[in-house]
């Protein structure tokens, strides 16, 4: 009988569901995670946290079920707050709660969330707030109650979203505020976070990494494929204006930016906790640092290694 | 764990391992060396494993012989060999017995720390719960419905988000 395995072996086979990606059928363990959590008390207490800490996970789905309920859980005068602001949804859930949903997050593919809440903003948003105002406030009420419900990030991506894919997208990218990320009412969600994964454009946010590096204090395995980063940006972001002079754009260097993003922003702010370092460029070979230990050495050109 | 002994094992040293109901194997050393079954074996002498039945250390003892030329297992390892659900043709035979026995190996693959084994279990059971519906999932592993209909109806509600595509 499947009741004599010990709880952490059943948390593995769910985890293994979890993480399986089938090439023809790649939901399917959404499904069959939530099959298994109809199955009975204990098995949907062991689900519950695995199924809801990475929502916004996989990509081609929207999510807008699972937005709903966290929507549902906030509190009354949150909720009521929306719906002066013209939300339409109005499915306040009223009994007690079984579980904490927003608290089991533990994993948070950031383009996904904002395209979903993109969605989610145009189907329960009135007419007159189809527009970014209302959205940067579900941005943050959302981020809020993951953060006051205690949800600790473990991971975070923010991957490159192709224009034919989603065309708002980018334009809502350059009008979203992110500055809320570094309120005190949210930013705890992130500091301890260890893995993350940046890609493409998301460098040509204005202030992303200066937002980035506030937020994130425990970074340990940093990713960055093939950063799309302008002079402006770096003039923005990582360079004093003595530097910035060194720089043109025909002497830019790619080796030589990356290693100015590092040695001016995540690694000062990580240097006590990253311990591998991956960057990705098309047209260069990878670079990668890795070692067992924290890196404390500065700046970090001096030890990129091509591999 | 070192405990003494060399982890240099050749191939023609063997040790004794003697199962909880005292059925005796002589296995290639460098399998003791290679798995936590070395804490149980105390540098030279027979060890008696408990917990382990002599069919289920049969069992467990051939799958180590044949996966004994596999590369080891980096720190770390963990996710990406569990995020692997690809089973070998030659693992998912050793695993097509009766339900029993696979809940005993998983149980023997965690006593004994056999990591690679352990998942292989667990993938399979994992397997055995695709496609099917929750009354299936309870028939197949023998499971007492103790949801109320309210209960069970309100989960679904819940994490309908999950099945929406």
């Amino acid at each position: 009988m499947i009741s004599r395995l010990p709880v952490e072996i059943i948390l593995q086979i769910f985890q293994i569901i979890y993480y399986s990606k089938p090439k023809n059928r790649p939901y399917e363990q959404y499904q069959t995670l939530r099959t298994c959590l109809l199955v009975n008390r204990f098995w949907c207490i062991n689900v519950t946290s695995i199924l809801w800490s990475r929502v916004f996970a996989a990509n081609s789905l929207v999510r807008l079920g699972a937005i709903n309920k966290y929507i549902s859980c906030l509190k009354p005068e949150k909720f009521q707050y929306l719906l002066d602001a013209g939300m339409k949804f109005s499915k306040r859930t009223e009994y007690n709660q079984l579980f904490d949903y927003p608290s089991f997050l533990k994993e948070l593919q950031f383009d996904i969330f904002l395209k979903d809440l993109s969605i989610w903003c145009i189907e329960n948003g009135s007419y007159h707030c189809h527009n970014l105002k209302f959205h940067n406030l579900v941005l943050k009420t959302l981020l809020e109650l993951f953060s006051e419900r205690g949800a600790k990030l473990e991971i975070f991506y923010m991957k490159q979203v192709y224009k034919s894919a989603f065309p708002s997208y980018h334009t809502e990218l350059r009008y979203l505020d992110f500055n809320v990320l570094t309120s005190v009412n949210i930013k705890g969600m992130f500091a301890n976070c260890k893995k993350i994964r940046l890609e493409g454009d998301v460098l040509m946010i204005n202030n992303i990494i200066d937002i980035f590096t506030k937020i994130f204090n425990n970074v340990e395995h940093l990713t960055l494929d093939s950063p799309n980063i302008g002079p402006k940006i770096l003039q923005n972001n990582f360079l004093n204006p003595t530097s910035y002079t060194l720089l043109n754009d025909d002497e830019i260097d790619k080796k030589q930016i990356i290693s100015t993003i590092l040695s001016k922003s995540f690694s000062i702010t990580q240097s006590n906790s990253l311990t591998c370092l991956i960057i990705s460029q098309r047209k260069l070979k990878t670079l990668v640092l890795s070692n067992q230990s924290p890196v404390n050495h500065l700046p970090f050109h001096h030890t990129i290694q091509m591999i | 764990m070192d405990n003494g002994t060399s982890n240099s094992a050749s191939e023609n040293e063997t040790i004794t391992l003697k199962s909880c109901d005292g059925i005796e194997f002589h296995i290639d050393a460098r399998i003791a060396n290679r798995y936590t079954l070395l804490n149980n074996w105390n540098g030279g002498e027979s060890a008696c494993i408990p917990n382990v039945n002599g069919k289920v250390l049969e069992k467990v003892l051939e799958w180590c012989e044949h996966h004994i030329n596999d590369p080891q297992l980096n720190c770390g390892d963990d996710d990406s060999r569990r995020r692997n659900t690809i089973i070998e043709e030659w693992d998912e035979n050793f695993l097509s017995c009766d339900q029993d026995m696979l809940f005993e190996i998983i149980l023997a693959a965690n006593y004994l720390e056999i990591k690679p084994l352990l998942d292989l279990g667990c993938k399979t059971v994992a397997n055995m719960m695709k496609s099917k519906s929750p009354e299936e999932i309870r028939s197949a592993f023998n499971i007492d419905n103790d949801y109320t209909p309210e209960e069970e109806e309100q989960f679904r509600k819940e994490n309908e988000w999950a099945e929406d595509y």
